[in-house]
């Protein structure tokens, strides 16, 4: 992982808002509140060798990443979704789930940062 | 299409809901509600029926056992013909795509950066849509009358000849 360079980039959503501070602060509180769920079901399912609930929640996920311009993370979850789907390399998913829990709390602590400076 | 179009956005994803019925607003006076399960979205139809669907394909990310997609799709298009069906999902694979449209579903939209921008013009499409098919029964209509009119003629002179009351012309 490089360091230094943010894991977001807000451009997209900024734009899709139009600027709009409050949109922009209710979409990235939906998504700090969502995505801590998700990414423990996710690690459940892998637990529980559910693939399909794996490749679901993963797939579920994706998008909204994107929104966030957290393109490598959202590759990450790509790719657990493949894994889960084709149930291929399942013995590299808990090192895909570990890398998107570390790259999530930078990309939390980019975006508690981003709230701050929209002031809602 | 009714004055005010009235749209239900289906997906199990709160923030996705968001994000499209906040753009869709912004874009024109459309009536939106949203729904997180098909089934919620198939009993408020029974109640007023939309306009207009947009529908996730995979509907079962927070309840396993949710009907999916393509059944909702299936059961609003059995019910409700006239009912456009926006199919919604992540996946961009040809035969999901393919497989809605089969069961009639209007247009197919990939989620991600340009989804918003398509969902917009998949608005103005169905409108389009309607309005040309509007125009279209409009003229259908209008040229099985002007039909019934000359069959009308015809054989009202067949009767006024049959009766002596008009000469055959001399050409004839």
């Amino acid at each position: 992982m490089e360091t230094g360079k943010p894991l977001t980039d807000l451009s997209y959503l900024r734009n899709l808002t139009g600027g709009a501070s409050d949109k922009m602060s209710k979409y990235i509180r939906m998504f700090l509140s969502g995505t801590p769920v998700s990414l423990q079901q996710m690690e459940m399912y892998h637990l529980n060798k559910d693939w399909s609930g794996l490749r679901q929640s993963a797939h579920a996920l994706k998008p909204q990443l994107g929104y966030f311009g957290a393109k490598g993370t959202e590759s990450i979850v790509k790719e657990i979704e493949r894994m889960a789907d084709e149930q291929s390399d399942l013995e590299k998913i808990p090192q895909y789930l570990e890398n998107f829990r570390k790259q999530y709390e930078i990309i939390e602590a980019e975006l508690e940062i981003s709230l701050k400076e929209l002031g809602n | 299409m009714a004055d005010r179009t009235l749209v239900y956005i289906v997906d199990d994803e709160p923030m996705q809901r968001d994000m499209l019925k906040d753009h869709l607003s912004k874009m024109s006076n459309y009536e939106i509600h949203d729904f997180p399960t098909g089934e919620e979205c198939l009993a408020a139809a029974k109640v007023r029926v939309p306009n207009v669907v947009f529908l996730d394909y995979n509907l079962n990310s927070q309840v396993r056992d949710a009907m999916d997609g393509i059944d909702v799709l299936k059961e609003l298009k059995e019910i409700y013909p006239e009912m456009e069906v926006v199919m919604i999902s992540g996946q961009d694979r040809i035969e999901v795509a393919v497989n809605t449209m089969k069961y009639g579903a209007f247009d197919y939209i990939v989620k991600g950066e340009g989804s918003f921008l398509r969902a917009e013009k998949a608005m103005f499409n169905i409108y389009r849509y309607h309005r040309l098919q509007g125009s279209a029964n409009r003229y259908k209509k209008l040229m099985t009358f002007f039909g019934i009119g000359m069959l009308l003629m015809v054989l009202l002179v067949i009767y006024l000849q049959s009766q002596g009351l008009i000469n055959t012309p001399s050409w004839y």
